[in-house]
């Protein structure tokens, strides 16, 4: 079939079977691929309410539709798994090269089962093997990768994901990395694939596989166009160099101390000196087949050495241990963010967790004997010191394995002073600046993700045309449209909708989701692009209700996992006053209209869960739904 | 005489591996980076990429070299394969970069896609560029002018 390799792969790690077998085409078409087809296997191979660090939890990997051909920004691997943090199913998506690379090793999709008694990785290509990891086992990232991809073919020969010692000592905030640059499984990825000692996965390209499409001369058309419209972006230049071009990005605010004030304009402005960020930035990488690239080589120069680091201009990676954690000098962001890259350790849960834990002692709800002797104060210093205990889960450390919920449980006294939503922390702050991201942080069952929500609302200044223009490019229905911006406001809930279902038809084909990419593309243009490859007409309609279909079946098998509408609350302090210089600050609407009170927010899911056809007060997918989607039997 | 050739400027590579896409499927018909013409040389350490294609040397290694003729040297000096081919691989021994192939049973070689290489059409960072090869020592110099003029300026 045009597109796809047409082979999954089976690695039971417990017998060490490995095997080959095929997906249904009728799956293929309803659910595309990458995100989409992994909620469907995952319905076949998942186990109901299985503890997410037991063998029997499965690691689902899968590449986009689109991965391994030259339509750009296509090289998204998505892994699905059941996450420790939240105990959800959910999708993790990441860059790097690997969907490529594991296309071009024949296969779509891999599903590892089982527990290895002692540490390996996979390497998958002309043939696959269970290595044996002893060499890379207690190594980390940047170490470990660099062996396995040296040991496979070499840099651009292969690809790789790896897991550090956060996830080999089961972190409940670890994540894994792809190609040393691309993190990927916020909320526990690196602990399930610690917990089946599985160090990483390697693909290696092999001249045998290749992708096919349907016609080529017209995919080459509209990937030129593309390209010319990348070429000719003017923000290009400094999207590439990691810049933030837009300047109302400011506007949107941080919170800091355990998001109890807001970070003062200047101070936020400080930590984004461009020219700082220019001394330490040597080289930007690109995902495969990306003509965007926004990663980056990073270099200090204190120890003279080169660090590759992840990067992202928008939401600014190397902002948080500025914000969070107060640390101002940029060489001691960039020490600090490197170490966390080179553990495994999801940056965001980390820094919060330093936020949360130096408040509290300097509250005194913690004490010098709770934290094992060490003191706590905002800076470079204590970040340091609690990254390597909380990695090594040595004294105080063994608590913070746990991330802010397992302080909560062994001090039962700070539960009321954390802000977690599914037990995890929140990205930004809507007491800052409120859009669909906000939302999205509660309704999701991987708890606070970013980009699944993600739109125009990111930035302020939009207008209500804006938002209108979005929603049609988006195919909001007509009558749905009256809705959404009835009255002359926006719907926040009825927008978030469709945006859930764009990202999911997005990461269906495996094209990237970062604003500044999947502004070029279109559910219009998608359906040309689908038509080239696959060879089959499809409506812009159809694609997206196939993205529609895949969301509401991982949500189908969660809500069996307990994620009903009890679970989708909003945190406490949100519905608080911020401090700061623009003194208490609260949550407004997004154009700062008016307050967001707990009816509001009430009603804003109520709208969320109508707007998706679900059952209002149990937030449950209601059996028109199911059936409207041919998913009912799940 | 114009020799129109396809100018690298590794510099500006960001290792996307659009191109080798490109030529793979218009060589084969599917897309791979390891049935392609051009290959990007990844880099390690924050070195620059390289991508390396055919040089169409003045005086090549390979055309001498073939027992069945199967070279023809257009009249930019192109080095083109033809279907003379009899796979005997002498050219992939004697390149001495590395730059011809043999892929699913034959040979195949860069020809700059009769004059509008694919390549090229795709690349989205300029590090590939169409056109005579005099032209990058004179941008080179360019931008050395530039960069001499703003050092003056800074002297006085």
């Amino acid at each position: 079939m045009y597109g796809y390799a047409g082979k999954v792969l089976f690695v039971d790690l417990s017998s060490g079977e490995i095997k080959d077998g095929e997906v249904d085409k009728e799956i293929l078409h309803d659910y595309i691929g990458g995100f989409g087809v992994n909620a469907r296997l995952c319905s076949e191979y998942w186990k109901k309410g299985v503890d997410p660090l037991e063998p029997d939890n499965i690691i689902i990997i899968g590449s986009g539709f689109f991965a391994g051909t030259f339509i750009p920004s296509s090289s998204k691997t998505f892994i699905t798994t059941k996450f420790p943090m939240t105990g959800c199913y959910g999708t993790a998506a990441g860059g790097g090269s690997f969907a490529a690379a594991l296309k071009y090793a024949g296969y779509d999709n891999v599903i590892i089962t089982g527990q290895a008694k002692k540490p390996i990785y996979i390497s998958i290509g002309n043939r696959v093997e269970i290595c044996d990891a002893s060499n890379v086992w207690g190594k980390d990232i940047f170490e470990a990768t660099d062996i396995m991809i040296k040991s496979h073919g070499g840099q651009g020969h292969c690809s790789a994901i790896s897991i550090g010692m956060a996830g080999e000592n089961g972190v409940s905030f670890s994540l894994a990395m792809i190609d040393k640059a691309s993190t990927v499984g916020r909320g526990g990825l690196g602990a399930v694939m610690g917990s089946k000692k599985l160090k990483g996965v390697v693909a290696s390209y092999t001249d045998k596989g290749g992708v096919k499409v349907a016609d080529n001369k017209k995919l080459a058309g509209l990937v030129c166009q593309l390209i010319e419209r990348a070429r000719s972006d003017r923000h290009r230049e400094s999207l590439l160099k990691g810049y933030i071009p837009w300047d109302k990005w400011v506007e949107a605010g941080f919170s800091y101390k355990n998001w109890s004030t807001a970070l003062p304009e200047e101070k936020a402005l400080a930590l984004y000196d461009v020219r700082e960020w220019d001394r330490v930035r040597k080289r930007t990488i690109h995902c495969y087949s990306c003509v965007l690239g926004d990663k980056y080589v990073v270099g200090v120069e204190k120890n003279k050495k080169d660090i590759s680091s992840y990067f992202s201009s928008y939401a600014n990676a190397l902002l948080y241990p500025g914000v969070h954690c107060d640390i101002s000098d940029v060489n001691e962001r960039v020490i600090c963010f490197d170490a966390a890259n080179r553990y495994g350790v999801d940056i965001i849960c980390f820094t919060t967790l330093v936020g949360f834990l130096v408040e509290l002692y300097e509250g005194g709800i913690l004490s010098l004997k709770d934290t094992g002797g060490l003191e706590l104060k905002l800076g470079f210093k204590t970040t340091m010191e609690l990254l390597d205990l909380t990695v090594r889960r040595e004294g105080f450390g063994k608590i913070l394995a746990g991330g802010i919920s397992g302080v909560n449980e062994a001090f039962p006294a700070t539960r009321k002073y954390s802000s977690l939503i599914k037990g995890m922390s929140p990205v930004l702050d809507p007491r800052n600046h409120f859009g669909t991201e906000h939302l999205e942080f509660v309704v999701n069952p991987r708890g606070p993700q970013i980009a699944p929500g993600e739109s125009i609302s990111l930035l302020p200044g939009r207008s209500l045309n804006d938002f209108k223009r979005y929603a049609q490019r988006l195919l909001v229905p007509n009558d749905k449209f009256e809705k959404m911006f009835a009255g002359g406001e926006l719907a926040v809930g009825r927008l978030l909708r469709y945006i859930e279902d764009w990202y999911s038809l997005l990461s269906s084909v495996g094209v990237c989701i970062r604003p500044q990419i999947n502004r070029w593309f279109s559910p219009a243009l998608l359906e040309k692009l689908y038509e080239a490859v696959a060879g089959k007409s499809r409506s812009a309609g159809d694609l997206l209700k196939a993205g529609e279909r895949g969301w509401n079946l991982l949500k189908v098998l969660n809500v069996k996992e307990g994620f009903d509408r009890r679970k989708d609350s909003f945190p406490e302090n949100w519905f608080k006053k911020l401090d700061g210089e623009r003194k208490n600050l609260i949550w407004k609407d997004y154009f700062k209209k008016k307050a967001v009170t707990k009816y509001e927010a009430k009603k804003m899911l109520d709208e969320y869960y109508e707007e998706r056809g679900w059952n209002i007060e149990s937030g449950i997918p209601g059996k028109d739904k199911l059936a409207e989607l041919e998913i009912e039997d799940f | 005489m114009k020799k129109r050739r396809i100018v690298i400027d590794f510099l500006k590579c960001t290792g996307c591996r659009l191109c080798e896409m490109a030529c793979s499927i218009n060589l084969f018909g599917e897309f791979n980076p390891y049935l392609s013409n051009i290959s990007v040389m990844i880099s390690e350490n924050g070195e620059p990429n390289m991508p390396v294609t055919c040089m169409q040397c003045e005086e090549p290694f390979c055309v001498p070299v073939c027992p069945a003729g199967a070279f023809d040297v257009d009249n930019e000096g192109i080095v083109v394969l033809t279907n003379k081919c009899v796979g005997c691989k002498m050219c992939l021994m004697v390149c001495p970069f590395g730059n011809i192939h043999y892929l699913r049973s034959r040979v195949v070689k860069c020809d700059l896609c009769g004059g509008d290489p694919e390549c090229v059409k795709i690349c989205p960072s300029g590090a590939l560029v169409y056109g005579e090869v005099n032209e990058l020592p004179k941008n080179r110099k360019n931008i050395l002018k530039s960069i001499l003029a703003s050092y003056r300026q800074m002297g006085n």
